[in-house]
């Protein structure tokens, strides 16, 4: 009897002992991989917040009131929140003239830079043509020389083109892949269509579609992803730009949202007549909001499809 | 007549790409030209844009005379220095972490591109003249700060912490492009070199130095490179905005300002071709590239 416990002790042990190696060990990597998810997801969260904080900030200011913005104990939701801020900052900005010039040019911006680069693009990625790599090499030299190099005799290009006071010297450059910007654009496409089967085009070119119905029929549908990027990055770059405009327009009717909202403090005050108006935070955090707001919510609406985007355009390849 | 095939294939691809050669000589080649010659001349007239060549002078007048080109240039430089391998770090250490989540990738992905689609410069100026900047690091980092004031270590150690998280937070809306951009360089590293390395007993630490990090190099490059193109162009930087003042603002001395320009340009210049230089030992070009 004792002999047999001891022996079916014995017997376990030994069962024990010969165990499939590594169900501890599996426990264990299991109970790590874990670990290493939730650490993980804490660090991107936390960093998450960082990102967002622009955008939290902004909107959380631009609804409290001049009392709580003063009240230390209000740190985020206001409790009283209030849309004056709104108010009188759609009024000093003119908004939505400002939105109609900025989205305006934005818009005629990002498709003539998207369409015609991609074009550009393709000539460079597919067409053999003498000169080719030189004209590329001079390309990425462009992408190097800082805009400021070359800024004073740009103005002088445009006055002698009758170009001030008007849009064109925002949306003819855009349309040339002109830059620093119109450069690296050109690289993602054309990045994109080297990465296409060659046959297509000996397909196409068999059946006798000349080069550009190739690329506008063949090609171009292909390139989606390509041209989703492109857009949105020429949309949000053209909208956000600080440079041109400021060189360019001289009047301030003319002037894009961007920059009503960085001359909003004197905006404020001419809209006010003489008297000195104290800029509160919460009208000036509601000026900021609605200068971001069209291109954000186009941003918001086309993310799942860009970031989607951005991995198919083989950008670094 | 009929041109022969590779006549008429010559012809499209000028055509083709026509538009950019249009472009660059107008807006980029003959500016260029034009301030590098404004940049040897004095401007008498500013109304008819008259000038009378004054050879080396304008150089000479930023080194010798300038009180504040250099001290713009060295600080500018040094910020630099510092930023490039932060931002480079902390978007490779983001752009990893983002690679392995598989839920949830494409929103955190959106996420880290927020601040670019703000505003590359203005807003985020708007935002750190209002405070924004000195609340985000702190409220993070509040509770270790908190402790360390309350210490005898007090007034020392807690305003250059401060300091030093402010520029981490400009740092950190900076990384949106370069995150993307390793992500995507993650993303096209082959699965099989991995499995290949963990089937012969590899660990993550000796995967990452030899897997991960030569195959990403080329891109590491090229975000490097987009690093600094984009930080010579950014208006917080101090020698873009001293270019302005002086050629645009209210001395508007446009031949003085095309010499700086000029100046600025072949620094740039040289550092790009420096940095391209340098590591052109450490990239790794996996398979065959043209």
């Amino acid at each position: 009897m004792i002999h047999g416990i001891a022996g079916s002790l014995a017997s376990r042990l030994a069962d024990w002992r010969a165990r499939p190696l590594g169900s501890w060990e599996h426990t264990w990597r299991v109970f790590r991989r874990r670990l290493g998810t939730l650490l993980r997801w804490i660090i991107l969260l936390d960093f998450a917040y960082i990102f967002l904080f622009p955008v939290i900030f902004m909107l959380t200011t631009s609804i409290k009131t001049v009392h709580e913005l003063n009240n230390p104990a209000v740190n985020w939701i206001s409790r009283t929140p209030t849309n004056e801020g709104y108010l009188l900052a759609m009024e000093v900005l003119q908004y939505f003239d400002g939105v109609r010039v900025s989205l305006g040019t934005s818009i005629v911006a990002a498709v003539g830079q998207t369409l015609i680069g991609a074009m550009v693009a393709y000539g460079f990625a597919r067409i053999r043509f003498p000169g080719r790599d030189f004209l590329f090499a001079l390309l990425l030299f462009t992408i190097v020389v800082p805009p400021q190099t070359t800024m004073v005799p740009q103005f002088m290009l445009y006055t002698d083109l009758k170009w001030t006071n008007t849009y064109l010297p925002l949306m003819v450059p855009p349309f040339l892949s002109y830059g620093v910007r119109g450069g690296i654009l050109l690289i993602v496409f054309r990045q994109f269509f080297r990465g296409l089967p060659y046959e297509l085009e000996d397909a196409a070119h068999v059946d006798g579609a000349g080069p550009f119905r190739i690329f506008w029929q063949i090609m171009l549908p292909l390139a989606k992803p390509a041209i989703l990027v492109v857009m949105l990055f020429s949309l949000v770059w053209t909208w956000n730009d600080n440079f041109t405009p400021w060189l360019v327009l001289r009047d301030n009717t003319l002037y894009t949202l961007t920059q009503r909202m960085e001359i909003f403090n004197s905006l404020l005050n001419n809209f006010s007549g003489s008297t000195y108006t104290r800029l509160e935070e919460n009208t000036f955090m509601a000026a900021v909001t609605l200068t971001v707001l069209p291109v954000l919510l186009i941003y918001l609406f086309a993310q799942r499809y860009f970031t989607q985007s951005i991995d198919r355009t083989g950008l670094v390849e | 007549m009929r041109l022969s095939l590779r006549k008429q294939q010559i012809i499209w691809g000028y055509i083709f790409v026509s538009p950019w050669i249009v472009g660059t000589l107008l807006l980029f080649a003959w500016p260029l030209i034009r301030s590098l010659l404004l940049s040897f001349q004095r401007v008498t007239g500013l109304v008819e844009l008259k000038s009378e060549w004054a050879g080396l002078t304008n150089y000479s007048e930023a080194f010798r005379e300038d009180v504040r080109l250099i001290p713009t240039l060295t600080e500018t430089l040094t910020d630099l220095a510092l930023d490039l391998p932060l931002i480079l770090i902390f978007s490779l250490i983001m752009a990893i972490l983002l690679a392995r989540v598989r839920r949830g990738q494409t929103t955190l992905r959106a996420i880290f591109f927020m601040p670019v689609v703000i505003g590359s410069a203005g807003v985020i100026q708007e935002l750190l003249r209002a405070g924004a900047g000195d609340e985000v690091m702190m409220s993070t980092m509040e509770p270790i700060l908190v402790s360390a004031e309350a210490s005898p270590l007090e007034g020392g150690i807690v305003t250059p912490i401060q300091a030093t998280l402010d520029r981490l937070t400009l740092i950190i809306w900076r990384t949106g492009v370069q995150i993307l951009l390793f992500v995507a360089g993650l993303n096209s590293i082959p699965p099989s070199l991995y499995e290949a390395a963990y089937v012969d007993g590899s660990t993550d630490w000796e995967a990452f130095w030899k897997i991960t990090l030569p195959m990403l190099s080329p891109v590491i490059l090229v975000a490097a490179i987009y690093t600094l193109v984009d930080s010579f162009t950014d208006p917080l930087n101090k020698v873009v905005d001293y270019i302005m003042d002086v050629s645009i603002g209210a001395s508007l001395r446009l031949d003085y300002g095309a010499a700086l320009g000029w100046i600025y340009f072949l620094l740039v210049f040289v550092l790009i071709v420096l940095l391209v230089r340098l590591s052109s030992g450490l990239v790794f070009y996996a398979g065959e590239r043209t």
